[in-house]
């Protein structure tokens, strides 16, 4: 078969002819928003990037130059501050969706595992473009985390020095971060096009319990399910411009609006409202390392949640959906530092523990019975 | 009943006609900032004067001064000096225009119209920038400059007498009151 041929083939089974379940709702079309995002979050930091100096002296100062000089800046600034944010809402609903409908078992493990790798990915380039504008709340909110780092036990100091590449935070530290905020995009496109080609592979998960094959009942994608998109991209997209120009500096700190300064630490520091449940996890602990500790174990029992969970009924899904609602809580309870808030936040992490260690328990529980009930036969 | 219309609607030829359209108005809507990000910010430039007392520059100096970048001689010429730019022949000149923005573009390049005007005739104003590539030309005592770059030879009014230049130095647009210069764009 010719080249030309070949292509159309593939154009035609992947785009025209994809086959869609019928049970989907409006949640199942923000893969293709948080790709649309991206891309606007590329356009935008071009935007924002011909007009930015990396420098600590000059950073703060070639922003504000930015906004009062050229037109439609604020518009950039926007997109990109605001779509970050934005992205991080719809990820979330995104593994919602994900771990709700099951959609992570048997075929599609490695979906989920390419997936959790582009949330990473995308926390740590998030991060470093919080830290860029060198306000207030993004130098020590670079500080917080930098000294986290040094918490590692044996190479702690080393690795921190690399890091930041001084031993001070400041002009080193931000050029690298610009770096690599700059070049992490390039990662994450990569990450995400494998993850939508696995994704074409198996065929998406209905909303039924049992796995939809994509044999049965499906739509093709062009033209109802194109339609169903488009309609779907809009609303979201209403929703990014709602926040652009009604409610700006909904998820900005007022902190964030001063320059850095060294001398003064601001009274509340917290990070952006993403990493508020990993940062109250971290407060819920008196102990640094037994913070950083179980950080990191959630991540990784996030990461490896496929082979943790991997029944699924109707019980799961009323789990899943308490388990989100515990970690709005654990976030909502991370901006506070009063005794219930420390309450709530060990409360809703056991239950964390729990949502993903308890098959794991139930497994070794059974084995363990079985093998009692074997030795006394 | 609801779901019917819900569905109704949405598979309707109107509507999906109404989702692309907003769709591409979308996307128009967030590049075309990012692609004005781009075009120079003329506003800026064009109120930006450049103020200079011309009473700190001493009879036969030459000062090169940068503004925003742009590099400016402002020569103060002494009569022997003026005596001498007016008495070269006007037809062994390379560029018989005057180049001088202040003029009409066909002006000729006499001395009268480079420098800046009756009673300001020891007052020459130009781009410091040699009209083939751009290199700053050298300061040549009685014989005007010369740029090492590719060996362009100006005269004292900084008309280009040899070399591979083609055109005069430009003069740019300027006033002088009480002594004080002003050049704007």
């Amino acid at each position: 078969m010719s080249n030309q041929a070949k292509l159309i083939k593939f154009f035609e089974r992947n785009i025209l002819n994809y086959r869609v379940p019928k049970d989907i709702n409006i949640l199942y079309f923000l893969g293709a928003i948080l790709l649309f995002l991206i891309i606007v979050q590329i356009m935008s930091g071009i935007g924002l990037a011909i007009h930015y100096v990396p420098s600590s002296s000059e950073a703060f100062l070639s922003i504000s130059r930015m906004l009062k000089d050229y037109p439609y800046s604020w518009i950039v600034k926007s997109l990109h501050s605001n779509g970050a944010s934005l992205m991080f809402v719809f990820l979330y609903f995104h593994i919602f969706k994900a771990m709700y409908y099951g959609a992570y078992r048997d075929s599609r493990n490695l979906t989920w595992y390419v997936g959790s790798v582009i949330y990473l990915v995308l926390c740590i380039e998030s991060f470093m473009g919080y830290v860029l504008p060198w306000g207030q709340m993004s130098y020590w909110a670079a500080v917080v985390i930098t000294n986290f780092i040094e918490a590692v036990p044996l190479v702690g100091k080393h690795l921190k020095l690399i890091f930041i590449g001084d031993y001070v935070i400041g002009d080193k530290l931000l050029r690298r971060f610009f770096v690599f905020h700059c070049v992490l995009p390039f990662i994450l496109i990569i990450l995400i096009l494998y993850h939508v080609y696995i994704i074409h592979t198996t065929g998406q998960k209905g909303t039924r319990l049992m796995q939809s094959s994509m044999f049965f009942s499906y739509n093709k994608f062009w033209p109802k399910i194109l339609n169903y998109e488009l309609f779907a991209f809009t609303a979201y997209t209403f929703s990014l411009w709602v926040i652009i120009l009604i409610f700006p500096n909904l998820f900005n700190s007022i902190e964030n609006l001063s320059p850095a300064s060294v001398h003064k630490t601001p009274d509340n520091i917290k990070p952006e409202w993403y990493f508020l449940p990993f940062y109250s996890i971290l407060k819920g602990f008196e102990s640094k390392t037994f913070g950083i500790i179980s950080v990191v174990l959630i991540i990784v029992l996030f990461v490896l949640n496929p082979i943790l969970n991997p029944s699924y009924n109707k019980f799961d899904k009323l789990l899943c959906f308490i388990l989100f609602l515990s970690l709005i809580l654990l976030a909502y309870a991370g901006q506070f530092s009063n005794k219930l808030c420390i309450i709530i936040i060990r409360f809703c992490f056991s239950y964390t523990m729990f949502y993903f260690l308890f098959p794991l328990f139930r497994i070794f529980g059974i084995t363990f019975v079985k093998c009692v009930i074997n030795k006394h036969l | 009943m609801m779901k019917r219309l819900i569905i109704d609607i949405t598979s309707s030829h109107f509507f999906s006609i109404l989702v692309c359209i907003t769709t591409i108005f979308n996307f128009g809507v967030m590049i075309w900032p990012v692609i004005v990000q781009f075009l120079p910010n003329s506003e800026l430039e064009s109120k930006n004067n450049f103020i200079v007392n011309l009473s700190k520059i001493a009879p036969g100096k030459c000062e090169l001064l940068s503004w925003k970048g742009i590099p400016i001689f402002i020569k103060n010429r002494l009569i022997f000096e003026i005596r001498k730019a007016r008495s070269t022949d006007f037809f062994a000149l390379k560029d018989k225009l005057a180049r001088n923005s202040n003029l009409a573009s066909n002006a000729k390049a006499f001395d009268r119209n480079r420098c800046a005007g009756k009673k300001l005739e020891n007052w020459l104003i130009m781009f410091a920038s040699c009209t083939h590539l751009g290199c700053i030309p050298v300061e040549r005592i009685n014989q005007g400059w010369y740029c090492y770059c590719h060996n362009s030879h100006y005269d004292l009014a900084g008309r280009i007498l040899s070399g591979p230049s083609v055109r005069n130095l430009i003069v740019p647009k300027y006033k002088i009151i009480n002594n004080i210069l002003i050049i704007n764009e």
